[in-house]
């Protein structure tokens, strides 16, 4: 019996105990994407009860290692109920399962969403070009509904509100190489902490290569493993990072958007006012953040925990992040134009 | 010394190779996307034997301007990665713990020795300051 034979018996048994109800594997396969978490191809039929239906899903489980800071399958099922909850568009999860990708893994599945994710498709091509007009309306929408779920409205989701600076001097401490211009910059940081306004949920990964797109528009928001509780500008500092402009340096919102036209629209959404200076300060955090993530994907290769070229290949971009960091120190906050 | 065709020239038959002739004819989207992601691993590793020498003389020019006790002919001696993260290691730490009067310098020390190894990893990467 191979691998993906074994593992359908196991998600036939997670399903029935999840639904009720008998269920049929119709199909299990591998896909591509996601460099941090074991997704599956899953097609299925839930014979009866009120989840009775034919399904075609994503299968995502808990990866055999991943970054610290990363939620549990488990966690992340139970944010993705409270954003779908406040109308944050992302794919639906469903039925909560323990040991079937993995003994002691968690795993759900997911709905399927038409669209593009990749980032330099999202940023030029052409056939996109009627969703990429909307995305400045769509991503500041999605993204004010997300910072309306608090940790006093939600006071069970199961997520942690640790200092970002900490968080990153713990990707950092194993690396057997110095990295001297992070240590410049999170110096910087913590003589620059912008002062604590609201808590929030905050997506932890909200950029292009995030969302999916199609010429309608945004069809949802992707990967929240790195969600936690944090403050708003610390998701609007993100989605400026350089890395995920795609080549369009000139558009520092992803690709596509200059910063006031992004920030504008997110204060029309939410409501709350955006204070730039703090933004600057999460997106040289942000920089920051992704060196180190960067060192650490290649130390995952190096300690022999993932055999994956694009691991190996990442760590040295870490120099990328650690430049722009730098730069932005140097340059100070942009100003609204 | 090894006869002809030396490394760097290995090095740039194999990136062609995988670049040219291999990725044009894979299928799949993902593995054709890996053999990319080696042949511009192969192309660093070009760049490195090129620089690495200049690189490593600049670097340690730089720091021993700013930490006057560094041993510069000792550190310029040395061969080989492990070596010189081993020397280079400790100064960098003396150096961030504030042991040079000047940590405007200091900076500008720390986004020199990254210009040079973005020249390496990617050539292409804009060092202009207003990007955006």
């Amino acid at each position: 019996m191979d691998e993906h034979s074994e593992l359908a018996e196991r998600l036939q048994a997670g399903l029935e105990a999840a639904t009720g109800a008998s269920v049929t594997i119709d199909a299990v396969a591998p896909m591509h994407g996601g460099a941090c978490q074991d997704n599956l191809g899953v097609a299925f039929t839930v014979e009866a009860g009120s989840d009775a239906g034919a399904y075609r899903m994503v299968l995502r489980g808990d990866a055999p290692s991943s970054l610290p800071q990363s939620l549990s399958r488990r966690q992340e099922f139970e944010v993705i109920q409270a954003a779908t909850e406040v109308g944050v568009k992302t794919p639906r999860a469903r039925w909560l399962m323990h040991d079937v990708t993995r003994p002691g893994a968690w795993s759900y599945c997911l709905d399927r969403i038409e669209g593009e994710a990749i980032g330099r498709k999202i940023v030029s091509d052409p056939r996109l070009a009627s969703g990429r007009a909307l995305l400045v309306d769509e991503l500041s929408q999605i993204l004010s509904r997300i910072h309306t779920v608090t940790p006093e409205g939600h006071p069970d989701l199961p997520l942690e509100d640790s200092d970002p600076l900490e968080a990153v001097e713990t990707w950092l401490k194993p690396l057997p190489e110095p990295h001297p211009a992070l240590s410049l910059a999170l110096k910087w940081l913590d003589n620059h902490r912008p002062s604590p306004r609201a808590t929030t949920l905050v997506h932890g990964d909200f950029r292009t290569g995030n969302f999916m797109l199609t010429p309608e528009g945004v069809s949802g928001i992707l990967d929240w493993e790195f969600a936690h509780w944090g403050c708003p500008e610390e998701d609007l500092g993100w989605i400026a990072v350089r890395d995920w402009r795609f080549g369009q340096l000139d558009k520092p919102i992803g690709g596509f958007a200059t910063r006031t036209a992004f920030y504008d629209a997110y204060e029309v959404a939410s409501g709350q006012q955006v204070e730039w200076d703090a933004v600057h300060w999460w997106e040289i955090m942000g920089n920051v953040r992704w060196a180190a993530g960067c060192a650490c994907q290649g130390q995952r290769y190096l300690r022999g925990e993932v055999v994956d070229l694009e691991l190996i290949a990442i760590a040295r971009r870490a120099a990328e992040m650690e430049w722009e960091a730098l730069r932005l120190i140097e340059q100070g906050p942009s100003r609204r134009a | 010394m090894q006869d002809i065709p030396d490394k760097a020239t290995l090095l740039a038959a194999v990136r062609r190779f995988l670049k040219a002739d291999l990725a044009a004819v894979i299928p799949d989207p993902a593995l054709r996307f890996r053999v990319l992601i080696a042949a511009n691993l192969l192309g660093v590793v070009e760049r490195e034997l090129g620089h690495e020498q200049a690189h490593h003389a600049a670097e340690v020019g730089r720091l021993v301007a700013l930490l006057e006790d560094a041993d510069a002919e000792m550190l310029l001696g040395l061969q080989g990665d492990a070596a010189r993260r081993e020397a280079l290691g400790p100064l960098y730490e003396r150096l961030l713990e504030g042991d040079s009067a000047d940590p405007d310098a200091v900076f500008d020390h720390v986004k020199a020795t990254l210009a040079e190894k973005l020249a390496v990893v990617n050539p292409r990467f804009d060092l202009s300051s207003t990007i955006d």
